[in-house]
């Protein structure tokens, strides 16, 4: 009987309608806990090698963690795992909301999602009633409206995750939408999209069971006390939401602007205060006190009636300073048509900034954007460039295919994208942050700040800040914050609870909620993060990935920061990169060895 | 029995996770809760928990005499006959119905310990 875990999986497969429960497998849950460590186990054994990412032969995996649906503080995430059509390497999305627990609640830990239908369709999962149902009805609408008329066809309380037309256009900027959340990075939409699989719909009855009740209601409660008493989770994103370090990031000269040629602007840059000025109300996803998610109003001005659960502090990034503009409004509206036609906001404002300093060095013309003049900080033109990217509509089309395959087709463009592996850059110079260029360059996924950030050891350990400029303990700060996150997103916990609470609150959690021993053990917890880590690189090298590919665009080493308090900074990663390996267990080539395979138990079943 | 402020609420669930667990300890699940947030987002449509009522129409309607007041309403389990009478009498959808047996739910303060409003971050369900 298990605890913690539903202990079932469900199977579908859209090609020939099969649908089945399979019983979770004791060994696969002690050791990859569950979420990406699921998702990895799964595409890892079963995805074919060099599969195309749109063809039926990929697969998507919906995988909840242990925690998700129980009331350990923010633990209702849960991931999303494929083979990314925008860098045809792995790909994992993580998002908050509703979803993750319904499913818990419905009788499954994750759902396996293979082949393709012919025609578009939903995926309708009550508890063990389980159907496919045509979807004409709900095909070429946005997101926001196939949550509502979802919701009113079945009940409020059915959760989905749907896709918008970019997921229906095939675009590799693509995301998932999740309750009015995303599943944002690195198309994961596309692939729902070639499916032919508008949504996936489930509604729940039961609940999961508690392996050690009291003991685990005590490290509820204490984490909640401790969630609450963090400066963090308890006052600052409460109060900010995740724009609570917008000025820091400017301060230290970290926060990139104008496609990371600078990292100031001419005008005052948006502000945490600036942004909260539109805050209408807050919202959380299940189970969470931090509450960091906003609802966000446009009153006044040309785009006045735009809102958005949001705008996070990427988009902020991304839409602002990204693209030298600093009209708050216009970041809202460009969020919200990102959630609409169901968009990753990073990416796209990473493009448009990009098309930006293409249009400013006049490599683009009015001719090539369909008379949009994108100059640096013309918000109305940037929507309307969303706009496009999101219909795939004239430009747009070439847009939609992301930064690195627009500097290889615009004369002249080359070298000027900022993305790692074709996935396009966050909120971060890598120049500034030396932690962070090291992030990026080994991200399981391309341009991330998700797999680690080190920019929190590097300037915000109030004990012992490494500092931005040195190379020294960034590898080991990056290895251990990728095994712990790694971790934290197979658990169905937040990263921003993990943020506050160290292992050692967790571990407590795992052991007491699900029964199983050894998750009482931090250290163990640990490995099975470095496990998830060395299993997903197995998978990256299979589809063709080399140490060539650990690296950041050439810009960064040299081209200097010409302003701020990172000024004539440029960043080599060569070295870092050197001892990451090694301190990996890996060959000076990237390659995990046979001895760190057997330490992680990883050839042993394969 | 209950002050709410819907606009304070974040949609989190801890209250119903607390209900669930208040009532069915070592159950995670928000399904069994008494207390229930209806979502209709941006905003929160209602909050919908037993207000203790003057007239408690959930017990006028019973045919079967199986709720009764005792400080809180209370049902008795061997008289009631599932047949959800009390359901549409409420007129704040504070009545709900367990998933697994289909007895109604009716909110029983636990005790006086009021588990949601302890849960609740925001003050959004309070205590008169």
């Amino acid at each position: 009987m298990w605890k913690g875990y539903a202990g079932k999986i469900l199977e579908v497969d859209l090609s020939s309608g099969a649908i089945e429960g399979v019983d979770l497998d004791p060994y696969v849950a002690e050791k990859y806990i569950g979420g990406k460590g699921f998702g990895i186990h799964t595409l890892y054994h079963r995805l074919p090698r060099g599969c195309d990412p749109l063809s039926p032969e990929n697969m998507l995996v919906f995988a909840t963690g242990p925690l998700t649906g129980s009331a350990a503080p923010a633990s209702g995430r849960m991931e999303l795992c494929t083979k990314s059509p925008a860098t045809g390497l792995w790909l994992d999305s993580n998002a908050g909301g509703s979803l993750g627990p319904e499913l818990k609640y419905a009788g499954y830990d994750a759902l396996v999602i293979s082949g393709a239908s012919q025609t578009p369709v939903l995926l309708l999962i009550e508890d063990d009633q389980v159907s496919l149902v045509p979807a004409e009805d709900y095909w070429g609408r946005d997101t926001l409206e196939t949550h509502k008329k979802i919701k009113e066809a079945y009940s409020s309380d059915h959760r989905l995750a749907c896709i918008g037309q970019a997921g229906e256009l095939l675009s590799p900027l693509a995301s998932v939408q999740t309750e009015y959340r995303s599943f944002g990075r690195g198309g994961a939409g596309a692939v729902m999209g070639s499916k032919k699989l508008k949504a996936v719909v489930v509604h729940g009855s039961g609940g999961i069971k508690t392996a050690d009740k009291e003991e685990f209601s005590r490290m509820v409660r204490e984490s909640l006390n401790e969630l609450a008493n963090a400066p963090d989770t308890g006052a600052a994103k409460p109060e900010f939401g995740t724009n609570v370090i917008l000025s820091l990031m400017d301060y230290t000269g970290i926060h990139p602007t104008m496609n990371f040629h600078r990292s100031t602007l001419d005008t005052k840059p948006i502000d945490e205060h600036d942004v909260r000025r539109f805050y209408e109300k807050n919202r959380a996803c299940f189970s969470c006190t931090i509450r960091c998610s906003k609802i966000a109003r446009v009153e006044e001005g040309p785009f006045t009636g735009a809102f958005t659960e949001g705008p996070e502090y990427e988009t902020v990034w991304s839409f602002g300073a990204q693209c030298g503009n600093t009209d708050v409004a216009s970041i809202i509206e460009a969020e919200h048509l990102c959630d609409a036609y169901g968009l990753d906001g990073i990416s796209v404002g990473n493009v448009v900034g990009f098309l930006m300093d293409c249009f400013d060095r006049g490599l683009l013309t009015v001719n090539d954007t369909g008379g949009l003049e994108l100059r640096w900080g013309n918000g109305e033109a940037m929507v309307a460039a969303v706009k496009l990217i999101g219909r795939r509509d004239g430009p747009g089309e070439a847009w939609s295919r992301g930064v690195k395959y627009l500097e290889q087709t615009i004369p002249g463009a080359h070298g000027l994208g900022a993305q790692v592996k074709g996935l396009e850059l966050p909120a971060y110079d890598p120049r500034a942050s030396k932690g962070m260029a090291l992030a990026y360059a080994t991200s399981d996924r391309g341009g991330c700040h998700l797999r680690s950030w080190p920019i929190g050891e590097e300037i915000m350990n109030m004990a012992n800040p490494l500092g931005l400029h040195t190379i020294e303990f960034k590898p080991e700060v990056v290895k251990n914050q990728q095994d712990l996150f790694c971790l934290v997103n197979s658990s169905g916990l937040c990263l921003f609870a993990a943020f506050t609470l160290s292992l050692e609150q967790i571990s407590p959690l795992f052991a007491s909620l699900t029964g199983i021993a050894s998750f009482s053990d931090a250290e163990n917890l640990l490995l099975a993060g470095e496990r998830i880590n060395n299993l997903v690189r197995l998978f990256n090298l299979r589809e063709g990935l080399t140490a060539e590919d650990d690296r950041l665009p050439e810009r960064f080493s040299t081209e200097p920061l010409p302003d701020g308090p990172c000024q004539g900074e440029t960043v080599d990663t060569g070295a870092m990169l050197q001892t990451y390996y090694k301190l990996r267990g890996w060959t000076p080539g990237g390659l995990p060895t046979r001895e760190q395979l057997e330490k992680l138990d990883i050839l042993f079943e394969s | 029995m209950f002050t709410i402020k819907k606009s304070n609420c974040t949609y989190c669930r801890l209250c119903m996770l607390a209900c669930t667990a208040a009532h069915e300890p070592g159950v995670q699940s928000v399904k069994p809760s008494r207390i229930h947030i209806e979502d209709d987002w941006p905003d929160i449509a209602a909050i919908q928990v037993c207000i203790a009522c003057k007239d408690h129409p959930c017990i006028q309607e019973c045919p079967e005499d199986a709720l009764s007041w005792q400080g809180h309403v209370v049902l008795d389990k061997d008289t009631c006959t599932l047949c959800n009478a009390c359901i549409p009498a409420c007129p704040v959808g504070g009545v709900r119905v367990h998933p697994e047996t289909g007895y109604p739910l009716i909110c029983d303060t636990c005790s006086g310990r009021f588990s949601c409003v302890q849960a609740c971050p925001t003050g959004a369900i309070a205590r008169r």
